[in-house]
């Protein structure tokens, strides 16, 4: 229970990471 | 001499800094004065403009806030100058990020920053560390025993810090504490760098929009104030380095996270206060060793204190308001006064002192015998319409209720002890009490603590008492009764068997502590509320008595999960001080196996680890909470078992208040005694007891084995 909370804790943190970098790379694309 | 000395110097320090600042808005930030002057030529166009507008005056203004700046600003995030350019690139921005291609693209960005991470890596990386391992391999498996013997590298750093780096942080101690010495330089020094960032043009260019705005709903002009703002904060998003502004934010999670963290200590604060005050007033918390019984009920009795007193400030008010116009302040400066000199020390001398005060206020009708209290105007009854209250019942019970208030003593009586930390406030009007659990600074709670009273059990009887003319016997009011083992005390029905109530000395049978119990909401029962509560435990129910047992509800320990932190956002810290921990371990105790030197290597590694493992246990201790899962039934035992929850806090509850083995003095003078310790006890020869080694045991058991045989013989 405890590894699968740590490993739902860090899929949401690696997917909040990848959109973020998602905006800011598509955002500057659009600057381009 | 020297303290002035010093004084001066660091004016002159402080003095220079601010100088510097100063310099620095002249030198690298002149845009801030042109901004400045903007702002409030914008302030007063917008204000004249909102003035014409409310009275239709006659004049012609124009409000400059509607205008862009004439500053050059390189706009943070490319955003564009009108609202028509940032509404095409909105559009654009969303077309692109559902575009197949612009996901590929990112895709591709992101293997090619892993393929050049990689490389680099396995190229360089790699091999540093194939080489810093085998180096390491070698350093912590030199054997040695040169016992606390430092390495030259070691003696060196000693040296160093000695003389470095201990002076500056000395000195950076010496300076930060003149700094709130002298506040002013610090306010100065915020003030400069909102200059410099453009903060205080913001705010007065917010105020010179929000004129403008109330006056016209110039709703058009909200993105040119949109664009203005960030053109203005361009000055601070690109002073400030990339690496400073990560450290910022993670400030700013940390106090969120903290914030979060406190409110949620204090909401399972207020469920734990809900569940004591579902208690009767006796209770009794059952469970095997080690199931934090006595933690259990500690921590009630905390709570429970501190719900008393908030009861009794709740009733001084409710009493308060019945006449409004009574000056209470003299009646509390009173008892005070009369507490100070022992003439008031309960309830009871409470009730006669006040009693006293309206016999000669009886006699003698004037507003000076009633406090200055002006009765002739403002009344002397209360209606509630229930009854009606005389002003005299209603000072009494005030004067009782503000007696348990302000009594600074704990208000729990225990045979164990217990360590509360409440504050009175107090400005010599009405006291305040601080109660708050978890954000005492530990450092000082010697300072301001106190400790629950010895409870003397003769107080607590009836009837015959083991101490006759005993000075305490009827000093029990109210307050919280916290006994632990009471089964041990008290004893049940089959143990007490061969007690009789008609012996000589004083037994469990003839003191009447059943009796007391049952009896004893009526001592302590102001303004028709209890202000008492009785807490026990014992491994077992039926270890206490039946006749005291019914009263109680009993509180069964069911278990209690490990401690979890309430704190938000802590894994990624946690994770990483496992992995730094586990490894530091290991190899620690490697190296404390082979080498008895200290190295430079293993200093900064140990210190290093040491400040982090001090920052997560401080963490873990202040935002612990561990949940006991409990059940609920009835002293009779004949009802149904209710589950229930309790949270137990480590800030609260382990913060020194009490001692887990609270007995242990006793065994501790019991083993003093002793010549023989567990070394010197005798070992089995092989793994099969001789006859000799058995007959060594003192065992009922076996001496029954070797009486049969002798017998048999």
């Amino acid at each position: 229970m405890k590894k699968f909370r740590l490993i739902i804790k860090l899929a949401v943190i690696l997917i909040v990471a990848f959109l973020v970098g998602y905006l800011i790379f598509t955002a500057k694309q659009v600057q381009v | 001499m020297n303290t002035t000395k010093k004084f001066n110097y660091l004016h002159i320090v402080a003095s220079a800094i601010t100088i510097f600042f100063i310099a620095l808005t002249f030198f690298v930030f002149p845009t801030a004065i042109t901004r400045i002057i903007e702002s409030f030529k914008d302030f007063g166009t917008s204000v004249a403009y909102y003035f014409k507008e409310i009275f239709f005056l006659d004049i012609n203004v124009t409000p400059s806030v509607i205008n862009k700046s004439s500053v050059d600003y390189v706009v943070p995030f490319g955003l564009p100058q009108t609202w028509e350019e940032f509404q095409t690139l909105w559009k654009a921005f969303w077309k692109l990020f559902i575009s197949k291609q612009n996901f590929l693209d990112y895709m591709s960005a992101i293997s090619n920053f892993i393929y050049y991470a990689s490389r680099w890596l396995l190229l360089l990386g790699v091999p540093i560390i194939l080489l810093l391992v085998m180096l390491f391999r070698r350093y912590i498996s030199t054997h040695n025993n040169k016992y606390n013997k430092d390495s030259l590298p070691l003696k060196l750093h000693r040296n160093l810090t000695g003389k470095v780096y201990l002076p500056i942080v000395n000195w950076l101690a010496t300076f930060k504490a003149f700094l709130k010495a002298n506040s002013v330089y610090i306010k100065l020094w915020i003030f400069i760098w909102c200059f410099n960032f453009n903060l205080i043009t913001i705010l007065i260019e917010f105020l010179a929009f929000y004129f403008l705005f109330v006056a016209t709903f110039y709703t058009k002009g909200i993105y040119t104030q949109v664009y203005k703002l960030f053109c203005d904060l361009s000055v601070v998003l690109n002073f400030i380095p990339l690496w400073a502004w990560l450290l910022i934010a993670y400030y700013i999670i940390c106090i969120i996270r903290k914030k979060i963290g406190y409110a949620t200590l204090n909401h399972y604060e207020a469920k734990n206060c809900g569940f004591i005050n579902e208690r009767p007033i006796v209770l009794m918390v059952c469970g095997t060793m080690g199931k934090k019984k006595t933690t259990l009920i500690t921590d009630m009795a905390l709570s429970q204190e501190v719900m008393l007193r908030d009861k009794a400030f709740e009733k001084i008010l409710e009493n308060d308001l019945k006449f409004p116009n009574f000056p209470w302040i003299n009646l509390e400066n009173d008892l005070k006064k009369q507490m100070s000199k022992h003439k008031i020390y309960n309830l009871s001398t409470t009730k006669q002192y006040i009693y006293s005060k309206f016999l000669k206020w009886n006699k003698r009708k004037t507003t000076k015998n009633i406090y200055d209290y002006d009765f002739n105007k403002y009344g002397l009854f209360y209606d509630d319409k229930l009854k009606i209250d005389f002003i005299w019942q209603v000072i009494e019970t005030y004067a009782q209720l503000y007696f348990i208030y302000i009594i600074q003593c704990s208000l729990i009586i225990s045979n164990y002890s217990i360590r509360t930390d409440n504050l009175l406030e107090d400005l010599g009007n009405f006291p305040m009490w601080n109660t708050d659990f978890f954000q005492k600074d530990s450092r000082l709670i010697d300072s301001y603590s106190r400790h629950s009273h010895i409870v003397d059990f003769d107080a607590l009887r009836l009837g015959r008492k083991v101490i006759e003319n005993n000075p305490q016997k009827d000093s029990f009011e109210f307050g919280v009764i916290n006994l632990t083992e009471v089964g041990k005390e008290r004893k049940n029905n089959l143990e007490l068997r061969e007690t009789k109530r008609k012996e000589e000395t004083t037994n469990q049978k003839n003191d009447g502590f059943n009796d007391w119990l049952k009896m004893v909401r009526h001592s302590a029962t102001v303004d028709m509320f209890p202000f008492v509560k009785v807490i026990t435990d014992e491994q077992r129910p039926e270890s206490w008595g039946a006749d005291a047992r019914d009263l109680c509800e009993i509180v069964h320990i069911k278990n209690a999960d490990s401690f979890k932190l309430c704190m938000p956002f802590f894994t990624i810290t946690e994770l990483l001080y496992q992995f730094i921990f586990s490894k530091f371990e290991k190899v620690y105790h490697q190296y404390r196996f082979n080498r008895a030197d200290n190295t430079l290597f293993m200093h900064l590694v140990k210190s290093l680890t040491a400040k982090f493992n001090h920052y997560v246990i401080g963490i873990h201790n202040t935002f612990g909470v561990c949940t006991a899962s409990l059940q609920v039934e009835s002293g009779t035992q004949d009802g149904e078992l209710a589950d229930k929850k309790y949270y137990l806090m480590s800030k609260k509850i382990y913060s020194k208040r009490f001692s887990t083995d609270c007995f242990s003095d006793f065994f501790n003078q019991k083993s003093i005694k002793s010549k023989v310790g567990i070394c010197d006890l005798k070992e089995y020869d092989t793994e099969k007891a001789s006859f000799e080694e058995l007959q060594l045991q003192n065992s009922y058991f076996m001496n029954d084995l070797i009486n049969k045989r002798n017998d048999i013989d």
